[in-house]
């Protein structure tokens, strides 16, 4: 192991990859901080940046921005009651209410702190998991790998969303998208309308800058001319620095949030959001003022803010162990490993460890600058809250058309990143979750070839494939998870209805 | 609510039965595994139960509330939609434009008549902003070495030609 973390370390450390992980950390922290742009349209936005990179730094760079929003975000929670991005909603609750009482400082500072503790214990997990994980990925076939893309896609679309039938429709939705271009095996073009571009299918980058970023820039100009509110602090750093009392009450939440959001964080679907939320309710569960939470309690931003840091940096083992991205962030990181000739999966760490292990040991140095980053440079950061929209919205769709035009130079990519937005935009009107269809596009192709080679070594049997213990053992659990609100449903209901049958029969 | 949902379930209606009807056009198996076809014509097939699902349940429970007249917020709302029409529209005049008027060309004019519709007032502030974001951007882009073709004022060059 020691080995393993000095290559990578080798690795991380040099004058490119630091630099990477200082910018994108720095951009993460940034987008974390503007309420609206969350990380999948900003790495979606910087996709194309990165093409002309070596594939550690861009990885490494688009990395830090998805741990660095979570960072970002929790200030413009603490101090303006705005999330910056959706992992950091809960803190708004505990956060603002002792920014209120001028408690702003060790709010902060624990966010940070805790935040910081929670990803180097997550990290040190992935230390120690990553290679016994990798051997049995290994071991894996084709059927097992189709039924884990199953279980994770339909975990996805069991937590997210507002209606279970409307993520299912996003989901199919995506699967469908995914059939678009060349079929790999007969090599018919499949639904491509003559048009050259969508010959190699859909480009995931057009797809997630029209759905996630340009949709945005059209929900901004619905609040045309508003500015945000300025945000004054008047605190220096030693202030952010929590006391002992501070610390005794955090320790404990800080512990329980690291351990939930690790495992909330490998379950597809469930990532920084579900984490926040669980370990808050966890923390209320578990204190000793149950009744003060909501006026300020720093249990109630310790356990979160370290669950959602936790959880973000272990959503990069389905991702780099297994092939299998768990949220549309690690979908694009995804994407952005096949465009630099990488496939993620148990044989990247056997084939480019140096890949690998230089992505993992740079978390640890993100985190550090993250931490030296945002103490001092709080008062700073805050004033990137005073960009109004009216400047926002535009910059935005440049650098949107700029990234979809130099992907392949060729001006219909803008036509994509429209017809996307467009479509973007009305799912947000008409309430559709986005984040099923984005992740059924990614594992829609895998699952094909999947299907395609269990079936070939199987003559065409599908009941030999789900006979196999594993994809059986997979499947069912699936199967209770996905149905268990229905089944839980109707068994409270027929127990609801018989006291009442008793009572009329004696009447 | 329900009207919204009314809506948007015709929308996939009409999108799974584009892909379950034109999937037919391609082998649906082959041998011990599935053609080309296969995949559409499953999700098309599931994509137009879904939505057919989506739809009657949301009519059954309209008609279930005995309301005839929907609440104004079911519906949704498009505020400052002509401003958006015409951004959208600024928006297709890039797509239009950029090979023939060159990259910073075609971005100083779309801001110039984006930053007005997203609610800039002062005519300085669009000018300059418009200025430093052109030129930052194509600076950003071509310093990280990402090929940005066509060169500014294409069309100069292409006149010359």
């Amino acid at each position: 192991m020691i080995e393993n973390l000095l290559l990578g370390f080798s690795f991380s450390l040099s004058p490119t990859s630091l630099l990477y992980c200082l910018l994108g950390v720095t951009v993460g922290t940034i987008v974390g901080l503007l309420p609206g742009i969350g990380p999948v349209s900003s790495i979606a936005l910087l996709l194309p940046l990165t093409y002309q990179l070596d594939v550690l730094p861009a990885v490494i760079m688009l990395a830090g921005i998805y741990y660095g929003v979570q960072y970002g975000g929790t200030i413009t929670s603490i101090l303006v009651n705005i999330p910056g991005e959706a992992s950091t909603v809960i803190t708004c609750l505990e956060g603002n209410q002792m920014a209120k009482k001028g408690r702003a400082g060790p709010a902060l500072g624990i966010a940070a702190f805790g935040s910081f503790i929670a990803s180097s214990f997550a990290i040190l997990v992935i230390t120690l998991v990553a290679s016994p994980l990798t051997k049995l990925a290994l071991l894996m076939g084709p059927p097992e790998y189709l039924a884990l893309m199953i279980a994770g896609l339909c975990l996805v679309i069991y937590l997210s969303g507002e209606s279970l039938l409307k993520s299912l429709i996003m989901a199919v939705v995506g699967l469908l998208l995914s059939t678009v271009g060349i079929d790999t095996v007969s090599g018919q073009t499949r639904f491509t309308f003559g048009l050259t571009p969508l010959l190699d299918g859909v480009d995931l980058a057009l797809m997630a800058m029209g759905i996630f970023g340009f949709s945005e820039v059209l929900s901004i100009l619905e609040t045309r001319g508003q500015r945000n509110e300025t945000v004054q602090l008047k605190t220096r750093a030693r202030d952010l620095l929590p006391d002992r009392s501070d610390w005794k009450a955090s320790s404990m939440p800080i512990a329980r949030g690291s351990v939930l959001g690790f495992f909330l964080g490998l379950i597809p679907g469930g990532g920084a959001v579900l984490a926040s939320f669980m370990s808050y309710a966890v923390e209320k569960r578990f204190s000793k003022r149950k009744a003060e939470f909501g006026t300020g309690v720093i249990e109630g931003v310790a356990g979160p803010e370290s669950a959602n840091n936790s959880a973000c940096i272990a959503s990069f083992v389905p991702l780099l162990n297994l092939g299998i991205p768990s949220n549309p962030v690690t979908a694009l990181l995804f994407a952005a490993l096949m465009i630099h000739g990488l496939t993620p999966g148990p044989l990247l760490l056997r084939d480019n460890p140096e890949f690998f292990w230089g992505v993992l040991t740079s978390m640890y140095i993100g985190n550090l600058i993250l931490l030296l980053l945002n103490i001092p440079l709080l008062g700073l950061l805050v004033k990137i809250l005073a960009v109004p929209g009216y400047i926002m919205a535009p910059v935005i769709t440049v650098i949107c058309f700029t990234g979809a035009y130099s992907l392949d130079n060729d001006p219909s990519s803008i036509l994509i990143v429209l017809v996307f937005g467009f479509f973007g935009y009305m799912m947000k009107k008409y309430r559709y979750d986005p984040a099923p269809l984005i992740l059924a596009f990614v594992l829609g192709q895998i699952m094909e070839n999947s299907l395609r080679q269990s079936l070939a070594i199987f003559h065409g049997d599908l009941l030999q494939i789900v006979a196999r213990p594993v994809v059986m053992t997979i499947l069912t659990t699936t199967l209770l998870v996905f149905f268990s609100p229905v089944v839980t449903r109707t068994v409270m209901n027929a127990w609801s209805r018989r006291p009442l049958r008793r009572g009329q029969g004696s009447t | 609510m329900h009207k919204r949902d009314i809506v948007s379930s015709l929308f996939f209606l009409f999108l799974g039965t584009f892909f379950l009807v034109n999937s037919f056009r391609y082998s649906i198996w082959a041998g011990f595994s599935p053609g080309p076809g296969f995949f559409p014509l499953t999700f098309g097939i599931l994509l137009t139960l879904l939505s057919l699902l989506l739809l009657l349940d949301r009519i059954g429970r309209q008609r279930r509330r005995g309301a005839r007249a929907i609440a104004f917020t079911e519906i949704p709302q498009f505020p400052q939609a002509r401003a958006i029409a015409i951004y959208f529209g600024c928006c297709l005049g890039v797509y239009l434009l950029i090979e023939f008027l060159g990259y910073l060309v075609t971005i100083f004019l779309f801001l110039l008549a984006a930053l007005p519709l997203a609610g800039q007032k002062s005519a300085g502030a669009v000018i300059a902003t418009a200025c430093m974001t052109s030129i930052g951007i194509y600076a950003l882009f071509v310093a990280l070495d990402v090929p940005l073709p066509p060169v500014p004022f294409e069309m100069a060059a292409s006149l010359w030609r």
